[in-house]
């Protein structure tokens, strides 16, 4: 009963039936979520990195149950969440919040901020009616929103603004625990920077957990404590933000870091690399990257690597790594 | 100095709005040399599509109007010319790629009708020989199995080999000029890598100047030689790109500058930009920024700050200190 | 100006002083964007006024319903009889406005009828997904298949043979009419509530936790209602036309019940249709009108009601 994870994935995996024919059979199956094991430390911010196809979305909504895993086990503080009772279950839920990629769609058109935030405080009666407008109003505050923004209706805000009152309906439960799928990649630059911090204030000040779910690498660099790579389902590497940023070990990793156009003078057209991420229903077998990896051989291409310590908390997935 | 290829002389332009005409662009000058890249960079409202649009002549008729200024493409005004040698232009010495491959190809044809259509359009050869010129051409972009590709529909393509589809077809008759409206922000970013090397090394092999439009300044930084940074409609600093970005004159530049996570860098908090982004039907008196900038006077809320400066420029009453400090 | 005419921002502010600084809700900014386009104004206004008349209008006409007169028969418009007399030398004019109540209220009747039976349908079809869903989509396609004008003709030869009395043949028609517009609705509806129920803020409500209960009628439901607006408008359009189809026919509103659609028939018979206009022209008139103006204001709620709530230029 390790209380210094409050999370805990074992061999998560999440298939997703394709349906096809006349009468919608299923013909195969999309395998979102591979296999995937990693665990969060309290007080941390957690990086999962990867491209479209990757799966993180998934991984982030089987966590906080929107979607049930085909396989796998979810320890929430040593807990198995799936032994739990309904009833359990649901009161679980503060503790665990999500904040969404899009600010324009993640907030109801037609309910007025302040009780859009205040709303699930009354359903889980986490305070009375009297003191709700309070505690809404110093939520707000933490999230830096105005007084005045409580009865508005979000049309009229920005979608900085509407991000943070995202935050503020997830923070306003005090949640041990935040998945923040891609919260910043639908804003302005000026804005991101103004919503890292914030991030970051929660953590320091705060003690919130998060799952930071993002394809920016430069900002999951600035964040994060621990990072893990996905690619098509599976975790290609884990590692320290520190370990992760100065050594990459895989090749994928070293690709994106590679890409990621920075301020510095000219990237090396050769660290490029090439080819489209695979159809996630029909991935490659064997390794899933073998099919652009500058360094594979006949076995990986048959031969799916499974991820494996080389490090003090660094594991990474590859033959061609494991064999050097 | 030889004459530019793109010169914008004061252009303005609105739109009609709800509650008054929206100032997209107000007074935007720069120009830009043959074979040159520049990049337009600015967050979402700056008025860069806008301009880009302009140029094209693709601005939605009913709601927008031009108000002043003009676009010469070598010496020729854009504003002026009728519709039809606009239309000899656009596609032929004028190209432009947009930022959602999928929504700019039309789903009910081939690739390869598509591709042919503005050599036939404009290079008048026939369907036969625009056929292999296409089929070519997906080959010059990087694609293989061309000929099958060429019988494909856009669905049945990523979005990343879409977009090299969509280059082939800009670049197909040999433009002068390609403007890239953020053609990588759809893209995953190791595609994102290898689109912008296909952009630079066309522009290269084809003497083609390249008009770069985007937020991130990391692409800019990647493939500019020059850079203008818009903000509110107007353009608050131009120059060449390393200069900019090493030293900034404008504080909005230094503030995105600022803002972004570097690597191997560990502070605890970013630079961030306090405020947003004003709103364009009700701009206020003076500098745009104001309300966001950490020099801000009173001179800058009284008066507009001109774009002042010769190969460097920058649009603040406060950038001659700035350029003193280092 | 007829917007300012129909603004109720003083009446708001009279009735609860403080609201008139609250910020408007997406009720108040639909309801703010439809008084700015005129000719849906025009319509509302069009139609209120028809409703009034018709209404009140056989009040303060000398001349009863049935007030047959021999001696008056099939006269030209004139200072006695504002638009004739048939061949029963009944007032057309005051008949015309009682027709009016009886097609108005057919039509608001039969809307509400379908729209409740459309919008509970495919609300449940919507919602609980499965089995449900397959077996009300597959029973309102059966239904949809069945062409409508050939059934009701035929049901309203049946009801002709089952002699019901004027009165509950008018609702015989409400509920025959409303059984076959419901399918249209409720697919609609179902295709909404589907597409809603995807969106992020519908996934927020079940990570926080509402209740089920909570999430269809606070967050699910009230986006659900501008369709249903509109939806109800252009049913209430539709329901006077077949009605008046079926009542020219003699198969809906039969006489001596007045309906714009069985005074129209004066228009079967040529000696009618040549020489007294006064008979079919004012009912056609009147059921055109009616169908435009709604709609007209059709459309323009659609267009208020359309949520293009996302800021900035683009």
């Amino acid at each position: 009963m390790n209380h210094d994870y409050v999370i805990e994935v074992d061999g998560l995996k999440k298939y997703f039936p394709i349906r096809d024919g006349l009468f919608g059979q299923e013909t195969g199956q999309l395998r979102a979520v591979d296999d995937v094991s990693f665990r969060i430390r309290r007080g941390s911010i957690f990086g999962l990195v990867g491209e479209s196809g990757s799966g993180k979305t998934t991984v982030g909504r089987t966590l906080l149950g929107l979607y049930e895993q085909t396989a796998g086990h979810i320890l929430w503080q040593g807990q198995d969440l799936q032994q739990l009772t309904a009833r359990q279950r649901q009161a679980l839920r503060p503790k665990m919040q999500l904040v969404f990629q899009d600010p324009y769609s993640a907030l109801n058109p037609r309910i007025r901020v302040g009780d859009a935030i205040g709303e699930a405080m009354l359903q889980h009666k986490l305070c009375s009616r009297a003191e709700l407008r309070d505690k809404v109003l110093q939520v707000m505050t933490i999230c830096g929103l105005a007084a005045q923004h409580y009865d508005r209706f979000p049309h009229e805000f920005s979608g900085g603004q509407r991000q943070r009152i995202g935050i503020a309906r997830a923070l306003i439960l005090n949640p041990d625990f935040i998945v923040a799928d891609e919260p910043i990649s639908a804003l302005d630059v000026s804005i991101q920077a103004q919503i890292i911090n914030l991030f970051s204030d929660l953590r320091d000040d705060h003690g919130v957990t998060f799952l930071f779910i993002s394809h920016d690498l430069g900002v999951v660099e600035h964040l994060c404590d621990d990072v893990a790579v996905m690619y098509l389902g599976q975790l290609v590497e884990t590692a320290s933000r520190d370990r992760l940023f100065s050594q990459p070990l895989h090749p994928y990793t070293q690709a994106l870091l590679a890409a990621v156009p920075t301020l510095q003078p000219q990237q090396k057209p050769s660290q490029i690399v090439q080819g489209d991420i695979p159809d996630p229903s029909n991935p490659p077998p064997g390794c899933r990257f073998s099919s652009r990896c500058p360094l594979a051989t006949a076995q990986c291409r048959s031969e799916a690597p499974r991820l494996r310590q080389v490090a003090e908390g660094h594991q990474v997935a590859c033959h061609k790594v494991m064999s050097a | 100095m030889s004459t530019p290829l793109i010169s914008f002389e004061n252009l303005s332009v609105s739109f009609a709005g709800e509650q008054g005409r929206v100032r997209a662009v107000q007074q935007v000058s720069f120009s830009l040399q043959p074979g040159q890249t520049l990049g337009i960079v600015g967050e979402s409202g700056c008025g860069k599509s806008v301009t880009a649009l302009s140029l094209m002549g693709l601005l939605p008729a009913q709601a927008s109007r031009i108000d002043g200024g003009a676009i010469r493409f070598e010496g020729e005004d854009l504003l002026q010319l009728k519709p039809k040698r606009m239309a000899d232009l656009r596609g032929n010495a004028l190209a432009m790629i947009f930022q959602e491959p999928m929504s700019a190809l039309n789903p009910v044809l081939t690739l390869g009708e598509q591709l042919c259509e503005p050599l036939i359009r404009h290079r008048g050869v026939t369907p036969k020989a625009a056929w292999q010129q296409a089929t070519q051409l997906i080959s010059d972009v990087g694609l293989g199995r061309a000929e099958s590709l060429m019988r494909c529909y856009p669905h049945q393509l990523s979005g990343g080999m879409l977009q090299r589809i969509m280059i082939a077809m800009a670049i197909s008759c040999q433009p002068k000029l390609l403007i890239a409206d953020e053609p990588t922000t759809a893209l995953d970013v190791t595609v994102q890598a290898q689109i912008l090397q296909l952009l630079r090394e066309r522009a290269r092999a084809q003497q083609m100047a390249l008009m770069l439009i985007t937020h991130d300044l990391g692409v800019i930084a990647q493939m500019a030689e020059q850079v203008v940074v818009m903000y509110a409609g107007r353009v608050v600093e131009q120059g060449p790109t390393a200069d900019v970005l090493r030293q900034p004159l404008h504080p909005y530049t230094r503030g995105l500058i600022a803002s972004r996570p570097v690597p191997g860098e560990r502070r605890r908090r970013l630079w961030s930009i306090p405020g947003q982004v004003p709103d364009l039907a009700a701009l206020p008196a003076g500098c745009a920024f104001a309300d966001r900038c950490d020099r801000v006077s009173a001179r800058c809320r009284s008066a507009v700050p001109p774009l002042i400066g010769d190969v460097r420029r920058a649009a603040c009453f406060h950038s001659e200190r700035a350029e003193a400090q280092p | 100006m007829l917007s300012t005419l129909f603004s109720t921002r003083r009446l708001r502010k009279a009735i609860i002083p403080t609201m008139a600084n609250v910020t408007p809700s997406p009720w108040h900014l639909a309801w703010r964007a439809l008084r700015h386009n005129p000719p849906a104004m025009l319509s509302l206004a069009l139609l209120i006024i028809m409703a009034l008349w018709c209404v009140v209008g056989p009040y303060w006409s000398p001349w009863q319903n049935d007030a047959t007169d021999a001696l008056m028969v099939n006269k030209a418009p004139g200072a006695a009889h504002w638009l004739g007399t048939d061949f029963l030398g009944r007032d057309v004019y005051t008949r015309l406005l009682l027709a009016g109540r009886i097609s108005l209220m057919i039509g608001l009747m039969t809307m509400l009828l379908s729209v409740a039976l459309g919008y509970l349908l495919g609300a449940l079809a919507g919602y609980r997904g499965g089995i449900t869903d397959k077996l009300l989509m597959r029973l309102a396609d059966l239904v949809m298949t069945i062409p409508s004008l050939p059934l009701l003709i035929v049901a309203g030869a049946m009801l002709s043979e089952l002699d019901f009395s004027a009165e509950s043949r008018v609702y015989m028609v409400v509920i025959m009419l409303s059984l076959l517009e419901w399918p249209k609705l409720a697919r609609l509806v179902r295709g909404q509530i589907l597409s809603l129920r995807e969106r992020d803020f519908m996934l927020a409500t079940q990570v926080l936790g509402l209740s089920s209960r909570r999430r269809l009628f606070r967050h699910l439901l009230p986006n659900t209602v501008p369709l249903l607006i509109v939806m109800a408008t252009m049913a209430v359009a539709n329901a006077i036309l077949t009605e008046s189809a079926l009542s020219y026919l003699g198969l809906g509103v039969v006489p001596p019940t007045p309906s714009w659609g069985n005074m129209m028939d004066a228009a079967n018979s040529l000696i009618d249709f040549q020489r007294r206009p006064w008979l079919w022209m004012p009912p056609g008139i009147a059921i055109f009108l009616t169908v435009i103006a709604i709609n007209v204001l059709g459309d323009g709620l659609r267009d208020a009601l359309d949520p293009k709530m996302k800021p900035g230029l683009k």
